[in-house]
């Protein structure tokens, strides 16, 4: 009966639980590494494959590890800075992004603003009135799980119809996109928002009543400013989604009024082949603003990405 | 002092209307607050919705020459939604669906559970580590699918990598049918399995500390643990993750599409991809509309099952936050009472 | 049941000396408790017997056998924390078996239903074994953190202030309950608190800790009557103790001290006149000392009194009066009878009988005797 043994009259040590190998310590940091390298290696290969010259990028039968003759000419390339006249593929026309990088930043911040403003007034009528009943913000979270293709589609047609499709106000402002992009990211605002919100203490809007504001004057200067730090990581945030975006840039616009990533697409395959260097000086260009951000709010991401339910 | 107090009276003196908490002034700034929302969210669900309803009835395109206001000439009921559930493509495309989220979830899970628990004792650099697993999140998805493109490639790394190591000859990991769908999915896991690693990490790192040693002083096993205390506690944490990325592969498109375009032949169409084929490279504005429809029904009776953990879990954290604010109250007391009696004591 | 013996045991957290060279004997069955104030070293210590904490250096046997490379789940302790560490998400059946199920191999259904059930008999939660422990009263916890350490029938017992969290009511019943357990088990128990009253009126013996360093290990009485040590006097017993600077003279074969401020006769130490001479520093200065409850209150005139001081607060309670008393520049207290309560301002006659006075080394706080 290995429950009810009698009481011993001398110490005996019962056998040790094991712990698996790979926690133990020498296993562990080995699966770290191993991993780690694993999670890291398409990073390297992006970031040395931006600093490769042509021969070295996917030449048959051989594989650079490493850039035997690193060069800048992608990054030139790709911001305008040299046409590049040398290529093989050379078709005489321009490698520069700095036009799609220009409506990518245009279209983000503006989505990001939309998205902000209209989120922030919802997501504290939430949060301090419980506005729009108990079911609102589900809804709204509901809405992140259409898959954006599904809603786009008819939205297609009618941006078709009335002119805004592929339409760039003074060659830069798409206001199609950022009208996109700020609805489909304004549900991240809501979640994230409320969640910041719902720290205040509700004392702080009322003492400001108390103290003569009105219901507005207390939301702008008695608690937005307590959550400054949480609308900051919110905006950086949904900076960064409206930045990653592809499919809905890629239905919507054409040519020169698409974003960097489409271009990234349409560079890819076609008549001149892939141009591997200066597809990942792109790709390193556009990864930068996201990761240098991500950072920044890294407190706050997990709580992003999971809608706040998860705080920390 | 007494300046003061009358001071103070005077500023409360005039016969201003008092604030009316919870009453009718409040309810119409909470409308107001939200107003704006709503209109955006029936901008982008309750529009949409309408006019693929309209269209999807139609058989309308733009190439049937005549534009949107006019689609009723091309008028034909529920032929388009007919033709859906009797295609093979798109059941193909919604059982890749379901098999990439299934996969991609179920692999990202148990590899973020697992890194979480390798990274969960603290030791030097473990810091940097996380930062370092943080990266794939911030990557632009479309540009992982063409970093991964370049990976796979027939005399890329991957290959020559497997040369090196094993001997093994080049697999054609976009272009064959049997194996693209794998590659792709392997995008996605890459990209996420970092974030279920930051949701567990954060989780076990919450995980009580006296409860943990308690069971291991009763000679709970590594296994014991995990299976009593941790994931019974980690569940609602557990479940949201799984259910937010379930939500997000079930709408994967940029990384595929930069891989394969759902080749080779439609392989790797999952059901956002076959829309897209279908509005773009069809233009049958009319059936994608349908399809787009039957999605819509489809995702949001999921969703509304699928939210109530969500919810639960918003409301189970309200209430542990009190309870942990209370335990700290108590600690916080109790050490200023030891204080003060130490203090007596000296 | 198991002797732990603690050699030389030592840990450091990094600058921080948390437990410095601590060595003592806890015998077969005996009810320890380890007393300190807060970050005294006495909670790194129980961590350690548990397994929680390596040492730094030293060692800890049971029953003579090196443990302290053991797993804490191999070292057969029970431990209830401070908090009660319940797993909040089972119910209390549930709470009480984990140590059963977790056994290696796991024991049969009817076993384990047998043990949980005797157990929350002993610890009186017969009734309560279906409920969330969620739910339960911050009472209910404490029986089931005890009972689920006890169904592993560990062979020593590790409290950490167990009672901190109770109601003064109930933390009066479950003292007098845990020695009852102690006794019925006949397990070695070590008892962490902070509460002097706590480690009196429970354990067989008590080690005072303060800073990482053990002052005293002894029973109750002798840590009552003979302090090793200034910090163990002052630590121990419900009134302060009274404390005044001496000076030493020799009055042919007796040796005396007398309080160095105020007017007062001489108390005749010659019983500890090797330990006072022969202290480290003969010059450094000394501090006598009595305990409020073996100061005897005399009247003022009466010539037996060792000093006279006057009324300065009464405490009344109940079954004795504490009186404070003011000597020139000094704080005195003593404990009087109720029926013969003096009035503020009164002179009193106090008598230090020799027997009661400790004598301490300014310089080192030591106790000569």
């Amino acid at each position: 009966m290995a429950a009810v043994e009698e009481t011993r009259t001398t110490f005996v040590a019962p056998p040790a639980s094991r712990t698996p190998r790979w926690l133990k310590p020498t296993g562990r940091i080995l699966t770290i590494v191993l991993i780690g390298a694993l999670f890291a290696f398409p990073l390297y290969w992006v970031v040395t494959m931006s600093f490769k010259p042509l021969p070295e990028w996917n030449p048959p039968g051989k594989v650079y590890w490493w850039p035997d003759n690193p060069t800048l000419e992608n990054y030139e390339k790709i911001l305008g800075i040299s046409s590049g006249e040398q290529s093989v593929f050379a078709t005489g026309r321009s490698r520069s992004a700095v036009e799609f990088l220009v409506n990518s930043v245009v279209a983000a911040i503006g989505g990001t603003i939309l998205a902000l403003i209209v989120g922030i007034f919802t997501a504290y009528g939430i949060a301090r009135f419980r506005a729009g009943g108990r079911m609102l913000p589900f809804q709204i979270l509901q809405l992140r799980m259409f898959p954006p293709i599904a809603i786009i589609i008819p939205l297609l047609f009618f941006y078709v119809e009335i002119g805004l499709w592929n339409k760039e106000y003074f060659g830069w402002f798409n206001l199609g996109l950022i009208v996109l992009y700020g609805a489909v990211t304004f549900p991240f605002v809501v979640w994230l928002m409320r969640s910041f919100f719902q720290e205040v203490p509700r004392e702080i809007s009322e003492a400001a009543i108390v103290d003569g504001c009105t219901q507005w004057g207390a939301f702008f200067k008695a608690v937005l400013p307590q959550v400054k730090g949480g609308l900051a990581a919110t905006a950086l945030f949904v900076f960064i989604l409206n930045w990653s975006d592809f499919l809905i840039a890629k239905v919507m616009t054409q040519d020169n009024n698409s974003t960097a990533p489409v271009y990234l697409q349409s560079l890819q395959g076609g008549a001149s082949g892939n141009e591997y260097g200066l597809q990942a000086a792109l790709a390193c260009i556009l990864i930068i603003p996201p990761a240098v951000f991500g950072l920044l709010i890294q407190r706050y991401l997990v709580r992003g990405l999971t809608f706040g339910a998860i705080k920390r | 002092m007494e300046a003061h107090t009358e001071e103070l009276k005077a500023r409360q003196a005039p016969a201003r209307r008092l604030p009316d908490f919870g009453g009718r002034q409040e309810k119409s700034v909470a409308r107001t607050l939200v107003a704006p929302g709503q209109l955006l969210m029936a901008f982008i669900v309750l529009f949409p919705a309408a006019i693929a309803i309209y269209i999807g009835f139609t058989s309308w395109g733009p190439t049937t020459g005549v534009d949107f206001w006019h689609a009723y000439e091309f008028w034909h009921w529920f032929d388009g939604y007919w033709e859906a559930l009797t295609t093979v493509a798109f059941w193909e495309a919604m059982w890749r669906t379901v098999l990439i989220t299934v996969v991609c979830v179920a692999v990202e899970f148990l590899l973020g559970f697992g890194l979480a628990l390798l990274l969960l004792k603290n030791f030097k650099g473990r810091g940097l580590v996380v930062v370092f697993f943080l990266l794939p999140m911030m990557v632009v998805p479309a540009v992982s699918g063409f970093i991964f493109f370049m990976i796979y490639q027939l005399d890329g790394p991957l290959n020559e990598a497997l040369d090196l190591l094993f001997g093994v000859g080049p697999v054609n990991w976009l272009q064959n049918a049997d194996i693209a769908i794998w590659s792709v999915m392997v995008v996605d896991i890459w990209q996420w399995a970092p974030l279920m690693f930051l949701i567990f990490l954060s989780g076990l790192a919450a995980l009580p500390e006296d409860q943990m040693n308690q069971a291991r002083i009763l000679g709970a096993s590594f296994y014991h643990q995990l299976r009593y205390l941790v994931i019974p506690m980690m569940k609602p944490i557990l479940l949201i993750a799984l259910i937010i990325r379930a939500i997000e592969a079930f709408k994967i498109f940029d990384a595929i599409y930069l891989l394969t375009q759902g080749g080779p032949g439609n392989a790797t169409e999952n059901i956002s991809l076959y829309l897209f084929d279908e509005t773009s490279a069809n233009t049958r504005w009319g059936y994608a509309s349908s399809v787009a429809i039957i999605v819509l029904i489809l995702v949001s009776v999921i969703g509304y099952w699928a939210i109530r953990p969500i919810e639960q879990a918003q409301e189970e954290t309200l209430e542990e936050l009190t309870g942990a604010e209370l335990a700290a109250d108590v600690a916080a007391e109790q050490r200023v009472e030891e204080a003060i009696e130490a203090e007596a004591r000296v | 049941m198991a002797q732990i013996r603690l050699e030389s045991l030592t840990k450091h957290f990094g600058e921080v000396r948390a437990v410095q060279d601590l060595s003592l004997i806890a015998e077969h069955g005996s009810f320890i408790a380890l007393l300190g104030p807060s970050g005294c070293g006495k909670t790194t210590t129980m961590n350690m017997i548990a397994g929680l904490e390596k040492p730094t250096s030293g060692e800890i046997y049971f029953d003579d056998e090196a443990i302290s490379r053991l797993e804490p789940g191999q070292r057969n302790v029970g431990f209830v924390f401070q908090n009660y560490a319940i797993f909040t998400h089972m119910s209390v059946y549930d709470n009480l078996a984990f140590g059963l199920r977790v056994r290696k191999p796991r024991p049969a259904r009817e076993e384990v239903d047998r043990e949980v059930r005797k157990v929350a008999e002993t610890v009186g939660l017969a009734q309560a074994l279906d409920r969330r422990a969620a739910r339960l009263s911050v009472n209910d916890l404490q029986k089931v953190a005890l009972g689920r350490s006890m169904i592993v029938r560990p062979a020593i017992f590790l409290l950490d202030e167990p009672f901190s969290n109770l109601d003064a009511a109930f933390r009066a019943y479950m003292r007098a309950e845990l020695k009852r357990i102690q006794h019925e088990i006949g397990q070695t128990m070590v008892y962490v608190t902070h509460d002097q009253v706590e480690a009196m009126g429970m354990a067989d013996r008590i080690a005072v800790m303060s800073l990482g360093v053990l002052q005293q290990y002894g029973t109750p009485d002798e840590l009552y009557n003979r302090p090793a040590n200034r910090f163990v006097a002052n630590f121990i017993g419900s009134v302060l103790m009274n404390f005044l600077p001496c000076a030493y003279t020799k009055d042919g074969d007796r040796a005396l001290v007398t309080p160095t401020e105020g007017e007062s006769g001489a108390i005749d130490v010659s019983d500890r006149r090797a330990a006072i001479e022969g202290r480290e520093d003969a010059a450094s200065s000394l501090t006598l000392s009595i305990r409020p409850e073996r100061v005897r209150i005399v009247p003022p005139d009466s010539g037996e009194a060792t000093l006279r001081a006057k009324v300065a607060l009464v405490e009344p309670l109940g079954s004795r009066d504490i009186i404070h008393l003011r000597f020139g520049e000094h704080d005195l207290r003593a404990v009087g009878a109720p029926g013969r309560r003096p009035h503020i301002g009164d002179n009193l006659g106090l008598v230090f009988d020799p027997a009661a006075v400790h004598v301490f080394d300014d310089a080192t706080g030591l106790a000569l005797r």
